[in-house]
């Protein structure tokens, strides 16, 4: 029995940090996007350990770093559910991914009390499992992983369309009026991913897909930058291909960009990536403007044992990255760390099990 | 080896006295004088310097068991991992050492499991069994195959052999149904041949709906759920031979099949109840066993089997390419065993067993790296007994050599593994002290070393050492009272472990276990007329499980699903109209995960179970019948988290043996 289990580790064990553009337009209906300056943070969700059903909601305020955990269940008497996959703000609302309990909370931001939950199924009614989401004009986009990418209308709380996507799609990001998502086909690994090792390019206009652009073998996260440029970080086969960082430029034109990357994130025109190895964690900052890249050691102090997530803050430059607790332990407690900009460590705090998404609010 | 087991056991329970009784219309040239014997012994053995304990299958009226994972519940030093239901897998671990440390042999040939390395209890049926037994350490027994020394405990399973009565032949027939729509028929037909040999057949067939309702809590919110996609639908047949070959040497042989299909309900997954998994196994074995007294002194064994089984693995969904996932797995095995024993003195046996073993696993996808396994086996035994002490030694040396089809192999191993034990007996009374030492490990499973990109191929065995104290007491007082006490230090070393490091899982040796437990069993029988015999059993368990791997934020925590305190009492009234027994299993606050944390405590739970039964003899014929409420109080509890136990059941079974 234990294959399965193995399984379904490999899939819980695939990371994901969000791509919310954290978009101004909050095309909310509740209009009550207003009280947002009464609290401002961090929200982190948290994986937990998968089949314990024990995802649970952080959120770290600011000024003062200080961190609150659990605050889905003090605010709802009941569990998130089954690994915590993303996190998103967006108007008023938080909109949290929930991956094996097949749901998509929507709460409110400042209390975090549910107001509904969504439930992605398919035709006969099987669950489609979300991943990751991103947000644009209204709409918040989730990818599910049963190839498709849904359209939450955030007036309505309701699944308006549905998209078909190649197999298995992962991170998603919007530039230039499309949506990029990345064709993962992670569970036909026995078979090379052989359907995936693209990006499917979306057009927002009527919400069909264009076409897929051919990447390297399991693209995983997308980002956009202000040229219109998109990143593809590819976590390769496990064993023969490595990982890398594919740049797709604005005419779909498909560049190697880096090697060696587990995480990624863009902001500001500075693509940020980071890299376990036995020899420790590497975190490279690319200026995408002027060229500069910073090396390895600009984090400065303790730096994370075995990260998780990685996002950046894009009002100060702090970078946010969660972790296990331990290099050989996934199921207690991890941290999340916070560097300034220079890489100083500016906090490191308690959080639920693998911090795994984050979604800043102001 | 069972025989032996017949004999260190002394059963005073009536339905083994009942099989010694008849014993000497037996057709072999089984010697009855040894086995027909008196004083006490019950469910575990007071002269063994290792802890052993029994369970005559007679016995399962009166205990309240119904599946082979009941009867290990019931013993001591013994965690049985069940993921709920009737199909579930049940999976035994001894005093917190790993399933993988505890071997299984039917009939004293291990029944393996390369590929997982762990044996579920749930295909095994009571139906054709005669015996349990658990070894903990080395058996007293050294004339054994090499391999029954390779690890930590063994549960033994030995089948009913023949007993003729009247005409040379018997058929046994049950029929059993329960909640959740269980429906299980069997039936054992045997035959004597000619003077010296004798054949059984016998055929199972069991199904379950298993769609029990539980409770399930989440936070605040308690929702009434049921499981589902938890059906079972199970064959099984089995056939026996024996015969003696001449006055000293006898042989026997056994053909087993089992097929089965089952819904794999999976762990509850709050919000999400979609569950598609499902399971066949196919299992084929053929084994024989020679043994031959050369002489008074010298005497041989010979073992062999062959060993086929397939596992698919069935799942649907969108996800998945094509909408589904088949995933199928072929193990072979080839197995032989020789041995030989020598009487060197009176009060000394040397022992000494070669075997070798061949696993294969083919699997359906492209990463087959089709995995194959020679391990020799060679063991070297001295067992000393005079009135007062009894010693046991031995030596077993392990060279296990890896090779694949594709790729890589895993490393090969070669060890040592040496295992010392002493009992002695200070007084006339049946009284024993007992110590014991072994130096153990489990060599990886082939998913350990080769599962598609988790498997990791420079794994070190996982080691056990075991060191053990204990006393046992027995006497006729009250007709017949026993105690045992053991107090155990065990500790695992380069623990195997699926482990993420940045996303990627491989599997690693990684960290230290240190246990420190005591086991208690204590028994009584009183019989102060016909009507009113009463047999009253207890266990009591302590475990102090703790991780000490350095560094690790959960040093000195208590290791996952395993109580400190745990125990069971059972009590039975015999009064020859209807026979009535109570049986509970207690089960302490433990962990779900390695924190100790309040969100990882699993609660305490208390299970109950009711059995009425009554036999009927007409003539020839006896009749049985049997009624029991398993889990009374109807409790929701959990052995592993979120896989929900049943509530309230209830089974009626009528056995007719002719």
């Amino acid at each position: 029995m234990r294959y399965f289990k193995y399984l379904s580790l490999f899939l819980s064990g695939l990371v994901f940090f969000s791509s919310c553009e954290d978009e101004e337009s909050a095309a909310d209906d509740n209009g009550n996007g207003a009280d947002s300056l009464s609290r401002s943070g961090v929200y982190v969700v948290n994986n937990g350990v998968w089949g314990n059903n024990n995802a649970s909601l952080s959120f770290i305020n600011f000024p003062d770093f200080t961190i609150d955990n659990n605050v889905f269940s003090a605010a709802n008497g009941r569990m998130l559910g089954d690994v915590g996959q993303d996190v998103l703000v967006y108007g008023s609302k938080l909109y949290v991914v929930v991956n094996q309990s097949n749901v998509i909370e929507v709460v409110d931001k400042l209390t975090c009390e549910s107001i509904t939950s969504i439930v992605p199924l398919n035709e006969a009614k099987e669950p489609q499992l979300p991943r990751f989401m991103v947000s644009q004009g209204g709409k918040v986009f989730v990818s599910l992983y049963d190839g498709h990418v849904a359209m939450i209308d955030t007036a309505t709380l309701k699944i308006e369309k549905q998209v078909a996507v190649g197999p298995n799609p992962e991170g998603l990001a919007v530039s230039n009026g499309f949506l990029y998502v990345a064709n993962s086909d992670g569970l036909n690994w026995g078979n090379g991913y052989a359907n995936g090792k693209s990006v499917s390019k979306i057009s927002l206009a009527d919400f069909t897909e264009v076409k897929r652009i051919d990447v390297a073998v399991n693209p995983y996260l997308v980002e956009a930058d202000a040229e219109g440029n998109v990143y593809v970080l590819s976590k390769g086969d496990y064993a023969e291909i490595g990982s890398s960082v594919q740049k797709i430029s604005v005419n779909d034109e498909v560049d190697l960009f880096a090697e060696n990357v587990s995480l990624m994130r863009l902001n500001n025109s500075v693509l940020y990536t980071l890299d376990g190895s036995d020899n420790g964690l590497s975190c490279i900052a690319y200026d995408l403007k002027s060229g500069v890249v910073t090396d390895s050691c600009f984090l400065k102090g303790e730096k994370p044992a075995n990260p998780s997530s990685f996002d950046v803050d894009e009002v100060n430059g702090d970078l946010y990255i969660g972790s296990y607790v331990s290099g050989v332990d996934y199921t207690s407690a991890g941290f999340v760390f916070v560097y300034g900009a220079d890489g100083a460590l500016k906090a490191k705090l308690e959080a639920g099990v693998g911090p795994y998404a984050f979604a800043f609010m102001r | 080896m069972c025989k032996t087991l017949l004999r260190l056991f002394l059963f005073m329970f009536w339905s083994c006295s009942y099989a010694a009784e008849r014993a000497d219309s037996i057709v072999f040239s089984e010697k009855m004088d040894e086995f027909v014997v008196t004083g006490r012994s019950g469910s575990f053995s007071v002269s063994s310097s290792t802890p052993v304990q029994a369970f005559c299958i007679g016995d399962a009226e009166r205990a309240g068991v119904q599946y082979l994972s009941d009867v290990l519940r019931r013993m001591s030093g013994v965690a049985v991992k069940d993921y709920g239901g009737i199909g579930g897998l049940k999976t035994v671990s001894v005093r917190s050492l790993g399933s993988g440390h505890t071997a299984v042999a039917y009939d004293g040939v291990p029944v393996s499991d390369c590929q997982n390395g762990q044996i579920d209890l749930g295909k095994f049926s009571l139906d054709n069994l005669r015996l349990v037994s658990l070894s903990i350490a080395e058996s007293n027994d050294i004339f054994r195959p090499a391999r029954l020394f390779s690890s930590a405990a063994t549960v033994e399973l030995c089948s009913e052999k023949p007993v003729f009565e009247h005409d040379g032949r018997r058929i046994m027939t049950r029929l059993q149904g329960g909640s959740f729509g269980l429906v299980s028929p069997y039936l054992r037909y045997e035959q004597k041949v000619g003077k010296n040999s004798a054949f059984s057949v016998s055929g199972s067939y069991y199904r379950a709906d298993g769609n029990y309702p539980f409770r399930l809590k989440n936070g605040n919110l308690v929702t009434k759920e049921r499981r589902h996609n938890s059906d079972v639908d199970a064959w099984s047949g089995e056939a026996n031979f024996w015969t003696d070959v001449s006055e000293r040497s006898s042989l026997s042989a056994k053909f087993y099949f089992y097929d089965s299909e089952r819904g794999l309900p999976g762990g509850v997954i709050y919000y999400n109840s979609f569950s598609k998994e499902s399971l066949s196994d196919r299992i084929f074995f053929g084994q024989a066993n020679l043994r031959s007294d050369l002489s008074p002194r010298f005497s041989l064994q010979f073992n062999g089997k062959f060993n086929w089984n397939s596992t698919h693995y069935h799942d649907e969904g969108a996800i998945y390419p094509n909408g589904k996932v088949d995933d199928k797995y072929f193990q072979q095995e080839f197995y032989f065993s020789a041995g030989l024993r020598w009487r060197v003195l009176h009060c000394l046996d040397l022992a000494y067993s070669s075997d070798y073993i061949m696993n294969g696993l083919n699997v359906n996808q492209l990463s087959n790296v089709q995995p194959e396994r020679h391990t020799v086996l060679n063991v070297l035994a001295m067992k000393f007994y005079r009135r007062k002490v009894q010693a046991v030694a031995s030596l077993l040396n392990t060279v296990c050599l890896n090779y694949t089809e594709h790729g890589e192999a895993a490393e090969d191993e070669r060890r040592l593994s040496p295992s010392v034990s002493v009992s002695y007996k200070p007084f006339d009374a049946d009284f024993n002290l007992r110590a014991s030492f072994k130096d153990g490990f489990r060599v990886p499973t082939f998913n350990e070393n080769y599962f598609d990109r988790v498997g990791s191929k420079n794994l070190v065995p996982e080691r056990a050492k075991q060191f053990n104290l204990g006393i046992a007491y027995a006497s006729d007082m009250m007709r017949s009272f026993a105690f045992s006490a053991d107090a155990y230090y065990n500790r695992v070393d380069d623990k195997i472990v699926a482990m993420p490091k940045m996303f990627v899982w491989s599997m690693i040796n990684m960290g230290r276990v240190d246990i420190y437990g005591v086991d208690m069993n204590a028994e009584a029988f009183m019989s102060f007329a016909k009507w009113a015999k009463f047999f009253i059993r207890g266990n009591y368990m302590l475990q102090v499980a703790e991780e000490k791997t350095d560094g690790s934020v959960n040093y000195g925590s208590q290791i996952p699903y395993t109580p400190r305190h745990s125990g069971s009492c059972g009590l039975a009234w015999e009064n020859g109209f209807l026979n009535v027994s109570y049986n509970v299993s207690l089960v302490g606050e433990r962990y779900s995960l390695p924190g100790n944390s309040e969100a990882n405590k699993m609660e305490a739970y208390g299970e109950h179970c009711l059995s009425l039964y009554r036999s009927f003899v007409l003539r020839r014929c006896k009749l049985s019948i049997r009624g029991d409420v398993q889990n009374l109080t109807n409790k929701q509890y959990e052995v592993v988290r979120f896989f929900p136990m049943p509530g309230r059941s209830y089974r009626l079974s009528l056995a007719l043996n002719l």
